[in-house]
């Protein structure tokens, strides 16, 4: 390729964790120099200090051959089998893993429903192992054979994470600025960030990428962005108390996103709007999780996504998926059910068991489940 | 819609490759459940069959209900099929097959087609052809059923068959009748709508005999009796873009090897098929009939058989497009009465099967089903709308300029959502992201590159990576593919030895 349009220095601007992670992430996929990774530490501080991990973090950790120990000992990791989410009627479980089996063509909320609308079944989240370790605080990396698929992210400590981001980054060539004081940024007349001044320095940028929270954009006197624009790059913003793991999870995807439409300095459009596409789609599936979650299924305005979700699942007991979904079925079972509805029909499919096969195959499964989650409590016990 | 009841019978009309595909999905499926499924179809009236190369999909379809491979095969004298070749797309004399599998093996993320971008000038490269598995089969003429392990090369692909369609509904019939589809002998000669709702009540056949249902499903083929005639839904028309609307059809006598691949050779104003059964070879030209003369298509296509004809050349009659309902009040239309896209991608049995699969997805309890119906219709709409883009890339991307027909294509207006995917591409070689939709990475790919939309500039980060180091890895994973393929069975001996023979 043409060397002089290589990307060769980039600016990432954030507090704390937001900026770190760029910053490890970047010199993860630019080693050897290739790309020097600067960071603007603008001021403030995290108040949280507990972050969860969706499970698609441990890929970001496989790019940084982050070792198992150093999580558990520095950021405090815990296992994580679900996201606890606070809606409008309480408190919902959206487990990391599988309700039971999908079976014959059907899938396994079907068979529940059956049973369910018979009154001989107990709750859906019976037959989830994820949930059922989750809720008595148990953990397992790997699901047990016969067991409905599992799968886990984690606890972290806000602090000790960040310090493990940010000893990577810097072990791999990554280099900090205080900004506390305040930071200009300059552009040219096309409106490309070519320096950003800081007291004591000037940084000369091919591309920024902007990690501060929507808050101190605004804060800075600055309008927020979702996306890619000209050569600034904001990450997305997604940190709800109410709904935890989207900061790292969006985060992280925002990257790999960036990073499979990596830019030369020739800043094609093509490459951001496809960016910006997906990152809207993020947006837009996390909102309705959020607004499903806060408001329930009635009396707020909905997008069409949502609203058919609702319907679907209301009618037939299905998950209506769009694509680049944020939220696995499981989850979004779980948030449709914890919002009070039962579906009103179940697939004809699961008629071809007979119901005494049906209940006999539940309470198999109710038991595999119930038991695998005593030994993990057991074993946790003994650690 | 009056009080909602439950749905007890379903009625199926027509007994062409869909009709028998529906009946023996829902009977397999939902036979168990209480259901009855009558299916009228007519000796009188031809069934058109010439769907006959498929997409890797169908064979999950035919083990779901149950059928057996190798009596699949033999009844429908079936070969396998590893592709399809492309052939005069681009410009004259340009070949490439789209694979039903991966190229290379991708590295650190990145795809395996940036590394050849980067490579392609050097010597000991070759085209992107050599770095695929099913092509290196079919270019040798091999097959083998690939491999369950994800860590062997001989999981990198998947496989359709080519077969016999007349035969394959027969095959059908016997499977569905067996479990318990009871089928009627008759031609339709009215439908009867209910005065007051405008649902389908029943049908009358010729014989004088009526035949009522909860849910009626529509393979009346172009016709759509029920879904047009009856219901009035409307087509929406894609002629704009895929302009082709006529095909003409003949099998002729097999010579050389038995190839594991259909193939598509671009013609003055259409194209022309060769699909390789065990005791024949199918041929069709697929034409625009604005742009030439049926005899000049009949022509082109008997000039360019490889044997004798055994039959007269057919001509059918078509528009690219689809219903715009497919399921509309208790009628599903399925097969061509649905909609046809043109054969070019091997595309409408597998549209086929996708209304089944959706239909039992979503198989209403009751006549109350506009939900159901809702959601079908904006999945398979989603389908049709992505296959079309698709097809509309192999047309477009071209620099043949030898016809009136491939000008007027290559410089035509294509869709928006298209005209996005090709530009990331040609910049960068990035392939626009969904979830969905039947054609993934690999098959835009195949095309693009294959038709010439090659991109700018690879993704730098193969940069990364010593050129050496890149140059040894592709030597060895052509090498691989080439020993895996010559270690495969030849294609012809392969159904023979395994009982996949039929009788000619």
């Amino acid at each position: 390729m043409e060397a002089g349009k290589a990307i060769r220095r980039v600016v990432i601007i954030g507090q704390g964790l937001r900026g770190w992670l760029p910053a490890a992430y970047l010199a993860a996929r630019f080693p050897d120099g290739r790309c020097q990774i600067n960071f603007v530490e603008t001021g403030g501080a995290r108040t949280d200090d507990v972050l969860l991990a969706r499970p698609s973090i441990r890929r970001f950790h496989q790019l940084l051959q982050m070792p198992e120990r150093a999580l558990v000992e520095t950021a405090k990791a815990q296992l994580s089998h679900g996201v606890r989410a606070r809606a409008a009627g309480g408190a919902i479980l959206l487990p990391f893993g599988q309700y039971g089996y999908d079976h014959a063509g059907a899938e396994f909320q079907q068979y529940w429903c059956r049973a369910f609308k018979m009154g001989k079944a107990g709750g859906l989240g019976r037959y989830n192992l994820a949930a059922g370790l989750a809720e008595a605080g148990a953990f397992l990396t790997q699901t047990p054979k016969g067991q409905p698929a599992l799968d886990f992210g984690y606890q972290l400590s806000a602090a000790g994470y960040c310090a493990l981001l940010q000893a990577y980054a810097r072990g791999h060539g990554a280099v900090s600025f205080d900004a506390a004081d305040g930071f200009e940024v300059r552009t040219d007349e096309g409106g490309f960030v070519k320096t950003i001044h800081l007291a004591g320095a000037d940084l000369e940028c091919d591309m920024v990428i902007d990690a501060r929270t929507e808050a101190d954009v605004l804060a800075a006197g600055e309008t927020p962005d979702l996306g890619w624009q000209g050569n600034r790059l904001y990450m997305p913003s997604h940190c709800d108390a109410d709904l935890p793991g989207l900061e790292l999870y969006s985060l992280v995807e925002a990257l790999d996103r960036l990073i499979a439409l990596w830019p030369d300095k020739d800043f094609l459009a093509c490459e951001r709007e496809e960016y910006n596409r997906l990152t809207y789609a993020e947006r837009d599936r996390v909102s309705d999780m959020k607004t499903l979650l806060e408001h329930g299924v009635i009396g707020v305005t909905q997008s069409d996504a949502l609203a058919r979700k609702i319907s679907v699942f209301s009618n037939r007991g299905r998950i209506a998926a769009e694509d680049h979904e944020v939220f696995t079925k499981p989850e979004w079972l779980a948030a449709l059910i914890g919002c009070g509805i039962v579906p009103a029909h179940y697939d004809r499919l699961v008629d071809r068991m007979s119901l005494e096969d049906l209940l006999r195959w539940l309470a198999s499964i109710e038991d595999g489940i119930g038991r695998t989650v005593e030994q993990a409590k057991l074993a946790a016990r003994v650690v | 819609m009056s009080e909602a009841k439950q749905i007890d019978n379903v009625v199926i009309i027509g007994g062409g490759t869909a009709g028998w595909m529906s009946a023996a999905g829902l009977a397999s499926m939902l036979g168990g459940t209480g259901l009855s499924i009558t299916l009228i179809e007519s000796e009188a009236i031809g069934v058109v069959g010439v769907g006959e190369a498929t997409l890797p999909h169908i064979k999950f379809f035919n083990d779901s209900i149950g059928i057996n491979e190798a009596e699949f095969m033999a009844a429908t004298s079936a070969t396998f099929k590893l592709g399809i070749e492309f052939v005069d797309w681009g410009r004259l004399g340009d070949s490439y097959i789209h694979p039903f599998g991966e190229y290379g093996l991708s590295n650190a993320g990145i795809g395996f087609h940036h590394y050849w971008l980067k490579q392609k000038d050097h010597p000991e490269t070759g085209p992107l052809d050599l770095y695929s598995l099913p092509i290196m089969a079919c270019r040798m003429a091999k097959f083998q059923p690939p491999s369950a392990d994800p860590r062997s090369v001989m999981s990198t692909y998947r496989y359709a068959y080519q077969f016999d369609a007349l035969k394959y509904a027969p095959f059908l019939r016997k499977h569905a009748e067996a479990r318990g589809v009871t089928r009627h002998e008759g031609k339709v000669v009215e439908v009867n709508l209910d005065p007051e709702c405008g649902d389908i009540q029943s049908v009358l056949l010729e014989s004088g005999e009526v035949i009522g249902g909860d849910l009626f499903i529509d393979c009346t083929g172009f016709f759509g009796l029920l879904i047009e005639k009856a219901l009035e839904t409307g087509y929406e028309r894609w002629t704009d873009w895929l302009p082709c609307d006529r095909a003409v059809a003949v099998p002729c006598e097999s010579a050389g090897p038995l190839l594991p691949y259909t193939r598509a050779t671009a013609d003055k104003a259409g194209w022309r098929w060769r699909i390789p059964l065990q005791h024949r070879t199918g041929n069709g030209h697929v034409y625009a009939s604005d742009f030439t003369t049926d005899a000049a298509a009949e022509q082109a296509l008997m000039e360019n058989l490889e044997g004798a004809p055994l039959a007269d050349p057919r001509v059918l009659r078509f528009v690219t497009g689809k219903r715009r309902k497919l399921w509309n009040r208790n009628c599903v239309a399925i097969g061509l009465s649905g909609g046809f896209l043109e054969p070019l991608e091997s595309t409408s049995i597998y549209l086929i099967q996708e209304g089944i699969t959706k239909l039992l997805e979503h198989f209403p309890h009751t006549t109350d089903f506009s939900d159901d119906a809702e959601e079908y219709n904006r999945l398979i709409d989603l389908e049709f709308e992505r296959v079309r883009d698709f097809l509309i890339l192999h047309y477009h991307a071209t620099t043949r300029a030898d016809s009136e027909f491939w000008t007027h294509m290559r410089t035509m207006d294509i869709p928006a959502s298209l005209a996005e995917k090709i530009e990331l591409f040609k910049t960068r070689g990035r392939i626009v992201k969904y979830d969905r939709g039947l054609f993934l990475s690999p098959s835009w790919l195949a095309v693009y590159l294959g038709q010439g939309v090659v991109p700018d500039m690879y993704d730098n980060r193969v940069d990364l990576l010593a050129d050496d180091d890149i140059a040894g890895h592709m030597q060895g994973l052509k090498s691989l593919m080439h020993k895996s393929a010559a270690a495969m069975s030849d294609h012809g001996e392969y159904i023979v030895a395994n009982g996949m023979a039929g009788a000619a």
